[in-house]
Order: structure tokens, then C-alpha cells, then sequence
């Protein structure tokens, strides 16, 4: 009880919970480093980053000009991909598409997770009914089919992709509340949790200095896997016309406008299905693998 | 068993109200008024009121919540602003076929699955194990509609195997399920490998080889069943995600089915149709997840302990 | 104690190492002894000094990898466990040498009757039929009831 003690404890204390922050650290980039399948996934990712910022530099042509005399026209040396139905490049649109879909996938995964993360805070951390409550919440809209909770939110709002944004947002929130509330649960039950508030600590601090960091790698990692289902699930809701409109280069949108002329010019579909594929596998990859490195024990 | 599956029936109710007045909800975030929609343009001021009336708009939304689930337990979803016929008449006719494809679909699913994680894990890091792995990253990564229009391509257009589009027949059925069902068949398959990986690190399984049991013995009989009892939740949350996929394939393939009949009536702003439809896809997928639940118990007796 | 030759299982040397990231691990490093017909010999040792993993190597159910026997033999009747075939070592599990493990809530299938799991390995060598041997022994215990149910009695008795 004697006050040198204490400091010295607490001293120790900081002491001790640095260096294994920092060996954690190293451990999950060496980790991450061997899984070479893991590394090729962030180099999908930045490839398409990097095309989604230099779009505008890199097009051959102006991804909305309209010229009917050349359209339909099959992969040649001035279009590599072709033209669609009105005449445009299709490598043009497909870049600044790339933009769209990476706007939409890291907005409406930032949203969900930003109040599921705050449900899921809550409900881990308070417990009682207030745990309750959330944990029905989540539970009834996990209960909906699929993406069909986000179709009834477009039905209502309207079809556009800032509607798809706020949809696919939404039908994240449940997976990032069920994560964090199990994260936080068990970070909550250490002592040094009761301990910290002992000595006076309020509740936000707590949350926000001790468990929030608990609670981030597996939230990147799922931020990294959902990002794949909210691109797949915006170019899903696109294609049926329900999120970007025409002459939007939204790839689900050209995909769409493409099942038209599937016997004339199956390239029109090939090439935006190819780089959704591309960037969906990109993120799966890289989550996958960031997975793997962050908590080998965590699964699905 | 029986005690649990009675007390599993009631604990759905709660989630089938929270979902009716999700989607209940979700239908007052309606920009403008249902009833100046309904009476379309040029009504007269008194032609709306009198209908706003009618529907029960004026009253309180707790009181049209509480109608609307009275109404809805009795089978009664409004009427289709488009074909002012029953909602749940024009539901019915075409929920048979979507049930159709979703069965084939989760019939792929599972089978193929299966069958390709158990090939994994049994022969990790073969070659059969690192292309089946490929395959199913690629399966997840694919978009399903995308996925749909090639095999119309090249199995339709070019080959002539398949009918392009339409439903009735078996061969109707097989690219719409295969579409369908390839993602969840890549995660099935994915779960059911590191599933029998984990299952094969277990100390039974040291146990089983100290016997001096033959190899494929330990892996079908005392690895299998260990191993598939995680994977069949994941079947159970695939039939969701299936059950929304449909509205994509029908979109594709031209089948007159539940999730055609959904995205049709969002684009004339048929709301009433939208509810019901969206409503009754939900309570199929929480009574299916109830299913999964009793099967999951059945298969694992262990949470008898717990 | 008449035949005191006749030696049935003699290791020499046993070497079992395991090769992780963190480096290589000697957790069994050149073990010798030997054991006559009728002899009962008990290893006593701390936790982790090797004892599970000797009685691992005389089976070979070493996980492979990161475990590995690195050296040494194992004589059992005279003839080397270490160049035996997977097959012929199949025929001696748990025939001419069998072990129980620690652990019977992880060591036994949680999906089978624990009874059952003991019959098989007789059943499987002595080729007989199903529940003639074994099960009966263990009626007594109540053992042709689930694991999951009894465990906790049998748990006692079978460690």
C-alpha cells in the first residue's frame, strides 16, 4: 500500500504492455509477409487503387463520348476492350468505374462498420438489457434473405448509388456488431479492466483507450472481407437497376446494358465481370491472409 | 429435444415481428404519400383524402403497424397497386418456382461443397486441393449474375446445351442453379476443408490411429461427422444469402419467380408488392434457420453440457 | 521372471525433434531402454520432459510435421519399428501395442459410444463381430450410452 509500490507497479505495467504490442506487430508482418498469396491480394488492391486515382491520366478516351458509327466494335488496337452499345471505350469507362465501385465499397463498409463497431461497443460493454436490445436488433436483420434487406431500403429511398452506398451499409451493420460485442465481452472480463476502473477511469476512456484496440484486428479483417461482399452486392443491385443510372460507367450497370448483346458482342459483359472479379478476389485474398496473420484461431 | 424445439418455434416470433416492422418501416421512408400515388395524377383533393381514409393512413403508425401485422398473419398483404390483385395471390404463383431453384441451388451447394473440401483436406496441399482452393476463392470472388451470363454464353449461345432463358423443364434448371449455387458451393467447400483440418489435429483422431485403424476409416468415420457439424450452420446462412441471390439469377435467366416478382415491383414503385414479397422470402429463411438449428442440435450432442 | 533375455522391446538412442519457426526442439534426445517379456516398466518425469512423446515415437503417431524421429531404433521382437511400412505398423496399433491416453473428454470421438470406441480396436484385429467383446465388459458401466451422457462417470474409471 505504500505509494513507491504502486508507481513502481504501474511503471512496470507500461512497461510490459509495450513490448508485446510491438513483438505482436512484428510477428503478424512477418506472418503476413510469407503468406505470398496474401501479399499478391494487397497488390490487386493498391493496382486498383492506383487506377481508380490516375483514371482521368490513364484513359485512352473520355469514358462518356457517344459515337454510334463505331459501336458494338470488338477488341482492336485503338479500343483494347472494345466498345459498348453507344460507341464508348469500354477500357475508359471500366477505369473510371473502378472509382464507383472503390467509392462505394469503402463508404458503405466505413458506415457499417462505424455503427456497427458503436452497437456493438455498447452491447458488449454495458450488457444487461441494453445488450439485449441490440442483440435483437441484429438478430432480425440478420434475419432477412440475403441482399434483400438492402433492395427493401432502395425500394424506398429510390434507386441511386448513393441509396446503394446507405443499403449495402446497412446490411453490414449486424456482421460488425456481432464481432465486436464478442470482442469487447471478453476483453471486458480481464481484471485489469476492473483494475483500470479502480483507479477512477470513466467509461469512455476505457472503451476507447483498452478495449477499442482489442477489438481493431478483427475488425480490419472483416472490414477487408466485407469490402469484397459490398462491391459484389453494389454491382448486384446496379445490374438490376437499381443503384447507378445510365450513363453512369458503374461496372454491374455495363455488365447490365452487355446481357443485350450477348450474342453480337459478349465482350461488352466479359470485361467489366472480369474486373469486378479481379478486385472482389483481391480483397478476399488480402483479408484472408491478413486473417491468417492477425488471429490464426479466428475463422469463417 | 422436444422441450428445445418448442422453446426454439417461440423464439422466433420476436424476430418475425422485428422483421415485419423493419420492413414496415423501412416502407414509411417513403418519400410523398402512398395514397396520392395510389389515386395517380389529376385525383382531387377529396379523392386522396377519402383514400387516405380508407388505407388507414390518417390513424396512428403504431395503430397501421399493428393492422398491418393482423392483416399479414392472416395472409392478407395488401393489394398490388399494378394488378390491384391480392399481394399474396401473385406471391404464390410465383414461389413454387423460386423454392424450385433455391433447392437445386443449396443441392449444389452442399454436394459439390462437400464433397471438393473433403478432397482438400484429405490430400492437403496436393495439387487437387491447391486448384479446388483456387476455384473456390475464385467461386466467392465471382459476381453470380456475371457468373449466369457466361454460362449462357458458352453453354446457350455457343454450345446449344441449355435453353437461354425460361423455367419448366430439368434443363431449364441447371446453369440458374449452378449460377446460384457455385458461391455458396465455394464456401461450403472452403469451411468443410478447414474444418476436417482442424477436426483431423484432435486428440480422438490420435486415439483412432493408436488403434491401428486404417486411414480413410479415421478420416470417413471418426472425422467426417465431427467435421461437418460446423459446416451445417454455414449451409443454414447460405440458404439466406441464396434465397436473396435468386433475385439476380431470375433477373438473368428470365425466370418468373419470387425475386423477379421483388425487383419488378420496386421499379413500378408497387410498395405493398415489395413488402410482402420481401416479408415472406424472410420468414421462409428464419423457419429454414430454425430447421438448421434442430439439426445442428441433433448432430451435436455435446451442447447438452453446456 | 524366468526369461530374463528374451528382451521384447528395446529403444536405443530414441531421438524425436520437433522443427518449428522459433527453431528446432529436442523433446526426446537419446533415450535408451529396454524391456523384458512380463516386465512392467513405469517413466516417471516432470511435465514436458518427454515422456508422451517417447510413447508417441514407439507407435510412430508423431505429428509430421513439425515432429519428426531424427534418430536412433526401436527394436520391438527384434525386428525395427523405424523401417516398418505404414501398413504393417497399422497391424500393431493397438494389437501388440497399444496406449491409453490422458484426457478421455478429447481423446475420445465425442460422437460415438465411448464403449464402442474400445471395441473397435479388439474388433478390428481379433476380427470379430460387432458387440461381442468389449461392449459387454463394459456394461457395467453404462458405457453403451452416449459419451456425451456418461461421460463423466467413465471418466474416472477409464483413466
Amino acid at each position: 500500500m505504500k505509494p513507491e509500490v504502486v508507481i513502481n507497479n504501474t511503471e512496470l505495467n507500461v512497461k510490459e504492455r509495450k513490448s508485446p504490442k510491438l513483438r505482436h506487430w512484428k510477428a503478424f508482418y512477418k506472418k503476413f509477409k510469407r503468406n505470398k498469396l496474401a501479399l499478391v491480394g494487397g497488390y490487386i488492391v493498391l493496382f486498383y487503387i492506383l487506377l481508380a486515382i490516375f483514371a482521368p491520366l490513364i484513359s485512352p478516351q473520355d469514358p462518356y463520348e457517344i459515337d454510334l458509327v463505331n459501336k458494338l466494335q470488338p477488341p482492336s488496337a485503338e479500343h483494347w476492350m472494345g466498345t459498348d452499345d453507344k460507341g464508348r471505350d469500354i477500357l475508359s469507362r471500366l477505369l473510371y468505374g473502378t472509382r464507383l465501385s472503390l467509392t462505394v465499397g469503402f463508404v458503405s463498409v466505413f458506415f457499417g462498420a462505424f455503427i456497427g463497431i458503436l452497437l456493438g461497443l455498447t452491447a458488449g460493454y454495458y450488457g444487461k438489457w441494453i445488450d439485449t436490445v441490440i442483440m435483437r436488433i441484429v438478430d432480425v436483420l440478420l434475419a432477412f434473405p440475403g441482399i434483400l434487406l438492402a433492395l427493401a431500403i432502395i425500394s424506398a429511398l429510390g434507386p441511386s448509388l448513393i441509396n446503394v452506398m446507405v443499403a449495402v451499409g446497412v446490411f453490414s451493420i449486424p456482421m460488425f456488431a456481432r464481432i465486436v460485442r464478442g470482442s469487447t465481452l471478453s476483453v471486458r472480463k480481464l481484471e485489469y479492466i476492473d483494475a483500470i476502473r479502480a483507479l477512477g477511469a470513466t467509461d469512455f476512456t476505457i472503451i476507447c483507450k483498452h478495449i477499442f484496440p482489442n477489438i481493431l484486428s478483427p475488425v480490419i479483417v472483416q472490414a477487408t472481407l466485407r469490402l469484397a461482399t459490398a462491391i459484389l452486392s453494389a454491382a448486384g443491385l446496379s445490374f438490376l437497376g437499381l443503384g447507378a443510372q445510365p450513363p453512369s460507367p458503374e461496372w454491374g450497370a455495363m455488365l447490365s446494358s452487355g446481357r443485350d448483346y450477348l450474342f453480337s458482342a459478349p465482350h461488352i459483359a466479359l470485361f467489366p465481370g472480369i474486373a469486378i472479379s479481379t478486385l472482389v478476389l483481391g480483397f478476399n485474398i488480402f483479408g484472408d491472409g491478413l486473417r491468417d496473420a492477425l488471429d490464426p484461431r479466428m475463422k469463417k | 429435444m422436444f422441450v428445445f424445439i418448442i422453446r426454439r418455434v417461440l423464439q422466433t416470433i420476436p424476430v418475425l415481428l422485428g422483421v415485419s416492422l423493419v420492413v414496415f418501416l423501412i416502407m414509411q421512408m417513403v418519400p410523398g404519400d402512398p395514397a396520392t400515388l395510389l389515386a395517380g395524377e389529376g385525383a382531387t383533393k377529396e379523392t386522396i383524402e377519402s383514400l387516405r381514409h380508407e388505407l388507414g393512413l390518417d390513424r396512428p403508425i403504431l395503430y397501421q403497424y399493428v393492422d398491418y401485422v393482423l392483416h399479414a398473419v392472416q395472409g392478407d398483404f395488401g393489394e398490388s397497386l399494378r394488378s390491384s390483385r391480392p399481394v399474396l395471390d401473385e406471391i404464390m404463383v410465383r414461389l413454387p418456382i423460386t423454392l424450385e431453384l433455391a433447392l437445386a441451388s443449396i443441392f449444389i451447394t452442399v454436394v459439390l461443397g462437400m464433397i471438393a473440401g473433403i478432397i482438400s483436406a484429405t490430400k492437403q496441399y496436393s495439387a487437387a486441393d491447391i486448384s479446388i482452393m483456387i476455384v473456390a476463392l475464385l467461386g466467392i470472388s465471382l459476381p453470380s449474375f456475371w457468373l449466369g451470363l457466361m454460362l449462357i454464353y458458352f453453354f446457350s449461345v455457343n454450345l446449344q446445351l441449355f435453353p437461354v432463358s425460361g423455367w419448366g423443364t430439368f434443363s431449364h434448371m441447371i446453369l440458374p442453379a449452378i449460377t446460384l449455387g457455385a458461391g455458396g458451393a465455394a464456401i461450403v467447400a472452403r469451411m468443410t476443408r478447414s474444418s476436417m483440418l482442424e477436426v483431423v489435429r484432435q486428440d480422438y483422431i490420435r486415439t483412432a490411429r493408436a488403434k491401428g485403424l486404417k486411414e480413410h476409416i479415421i478420416i470417413y468415420k471418426h472425422g467426417l461427422k465431427n467435421a461437418l457439424i460446423p459446416v451445417i450452420t454455414v449451409v443454414g446462412l447460405q440458404f439466406g444469402a441464396l434465397l436473396g441471390g435468386t433475385v439476380l439469377t431470375e433477373s438473368v435467366f428470365a425466370i418468373n419467380g419470387l425475386g423477379r416478382l421483388i425487383v419488378d415491383a420496386i421499379r413500378t414503385r408497387d410498395l405493398p408488392m415489395v413488402q410482402g414479397g420481401v416479408l415472406i422470402a424472410s420468414v421462409i429463411f428464419v423457419f429454414m434457420n430454425l430447421a438448421v438449428d434442430v439439426l445442428y442440435r441433433y448432430f451435436n450432442k455435446r451442447i447438452d453440457l453446456n | 521372471m524366468k526369461k530374463v533375455d528374451e528382451k521384447i522391446l528395446e529403444v536405443k538412442n530414441l531421438q524425436t525433434h520437433f522443427f518449428t519457426d522459433e527453431g528446432t526442439s529436442k523433446a526426446v534426445n537419446g533415450i535408451s531402454f529396454s524391456l523384458n517379456k512380463g516386465e512392467t516398466l513405469g517413466i516417471v518425469g516432470e511435465s514436458g520432459s518427454g515422456k508422451s512423446i517417447t510413447s508417441l515415437s514407439l507407435l510412430r503417431l508423431i505429428p509430421s510435421p513439425p515432429g519428426k524421429i531424427a534418430g536412433g531404433s526401436i527394436l520391438f521382437k527384434g525386428e525395427d519399428l523405424l523401417t516398418k511400412t505404414e501398413k504393417q505398423m497399422r497391424s500393431i496399433r493397438g494389437n501388440e501395442i497399444s496406449m491409453i491416453f490422458q484426457e478421455p473428454m478429447t481423446s475420445l470421438n465425442p460422437v460415438y459410444p465411448a464403449g464402442e470406441q474400445i471395441a473397435e480396436a479388439i474388433r478390428l484385429h481379433q476380427k470379430l463381430g460387432k458387440r461381442k467383446h468389449g461392449i459387454k465388459r463394459l456394461t457395467c458401466f453404462g458405457s453403451s450410452a452416449s459419451l456425451h451422457q456418461k461421460r463423466g462417470q467413465n471418466r474416472s474409471r477409464m483413466s
